[in-house]
């Protein structure tokens, strides 16, 4: 535009002033009562600070519950298949691994403490399961897994442990809190 | 009384849940949030689609709002943002006769004559005269806001926003002698 097309300086300012008497539109009452409704459908059914805090919790729920039943599997797999002596550390450590990840998670999830509860339910049932004999070597239960199995079972009793830590700090990080110490039972 | 606390402090309150504070908000700036995407939009339907989405959008992402932004501005960025995303859903490609809409096809808002002309002259603008007028001349805003707004350079928000305003004042006195209106933005300074 060149500059002998420029209206006026004062049709100008006049015109600004029309323009921001334009500044408010009164909505009107059907378009106001149609946003009302879209609202309340979108938007009503969970309080938004609730929905965020709920999805923060789901995930790492949902990683513990599944760490709990595959521990859950490997435990019932070794006992039905009649592990040695070597194998009672492994339970023993399940034992104790199990309720140990899930007071961690326990503040997150109700079904991953469930989850490994059940885990910690049905390790009790090895003696009986396999004649007793780990019950009179339970005593002299070593830390350290002498059988392949044994292992195994320690192997994924360290995994869910470890992926309920890697949630809780993901949680941490995302709601910017302080981490709480770990209670690992040994 | 709701009514009587500052934006931020509704915000804070809609942030953690509490859909009283965020109706509040609704009741406080949706005619301002109407203006933008009326304008923008220049289609009652549309504007109406991109009011109830901008409004949507701004509870999801309450939290991320910068207290120390203005809440109108940041809503006008929505509804600028959301208004396009309606227009390119349901107009994949803006042709002269979306921009020239004759005045008898007027929408009911427009009461008066002068009032109406002026609407009118606002929706020939070209899209980027258009969105620097209604955000500066209309809504008030700085260029310096505006060009937060549309993610532009101030710069360039002054130079639309004069533009256009000559334009309408040319539209307004029936001296615009460009044919088919300028849709493309020439010449700005940046």
């Amino acid at each position: 535009m060149n500059d002998h097309e420029h209206p006026h300086p004062g049709s100008l300012d006049a015109l600004a002033r029309e323009l921001r008497a334009l500044a408010v539109e009164p909505v009107p009452a059907d378009v106001v009562a149609r946003l009302d409704a879209r609202l309340a459908a979108e938007l009503a059914t969970v309080p938004l600070a609730a929905r965020r805090r709920r999805r923060l919790r789901l995930v790492p729920a949902l990683g513990a519950a599944a760490a709990a039943a595959a521990c859950v599997g490997v435990v019932a797999f070794a006992i039905s298949s009649g592990g040695g002596g070597g194998d009672t550390a492994a339970v023993t450590a399940a034992r104790s691994e199990a309720p140990a990840a899930a007071a961690e998670s326990e503040s997150f999830s109700t079904s991953a403490a469930d989850a490994a509860t059940t885990a910690a339910a049905v390790v009790p049932a090895a003696p009986a399961a396999t004649g007793g004999q780990e019950s009179r070597n339970a005593g002299k239960a070593s830390p350290e897994p002498t059988s392949e199995l044994g292992r195994v079972v320690v192997a994924a009793t360290q995994s869910f442990e470890l992926r309920v830590r890697e949630n809780v700090a993901a949680a941490c990080a995302i709601e910017g809190t302080a981490c709480p110490a770990p209670a690992r039972v040994s | 009384m709701v009514a009587s606390s500052p934006d931020d402090a509704l915000v804070r309150r809609a942030a953690g849940g509490d859909r009283n504070a965020f109706d509040e908000i609704v009741r406080r700036h949706r005619d301002r949030v109407w203006a933008v995407t009326l304008r923008i939009c220049r289609n009652h339907e549309e504007a109406e689609d991109a009011l109830q989405e901008t409004f949507i959008a701004a509870y999801r992402s309450l939290g991320s709002f910068r207290g120390g932004a203005q809440l109108s501005t940041w809503l006008y960025r929505i509804a600028t943002n959301k208004s396009y995303d309606v227009i390119g859903r349901r107009r994949p490609t803006v042709t002269l006769e979306d921009v020239a809409e004759p005045a008898s096809q007027v929408d009911h808002y427009e009461q008066s004559s002068r009032r109406a002309a002026l609407e009118a002259a606002i929706r020939t603008l070209p899209d980027g005269f258009r969105e620097a007028c209604v955000l500066c001349d209309v809504m008030g805003l700085t260029p310096t806001e505006a060009a937060e707004v549309l993610g532009i350079p101030a710069g360039t928000v002054k130079s639309r926003a004069f533009r256009g305003r000559a334009l309408l004042a040319k539209s307004l006195q029936g001296e615009a002698r460009e044919p088919g209106g300028a849709h493309a933005v020439e010449g700005e300074t940046t």
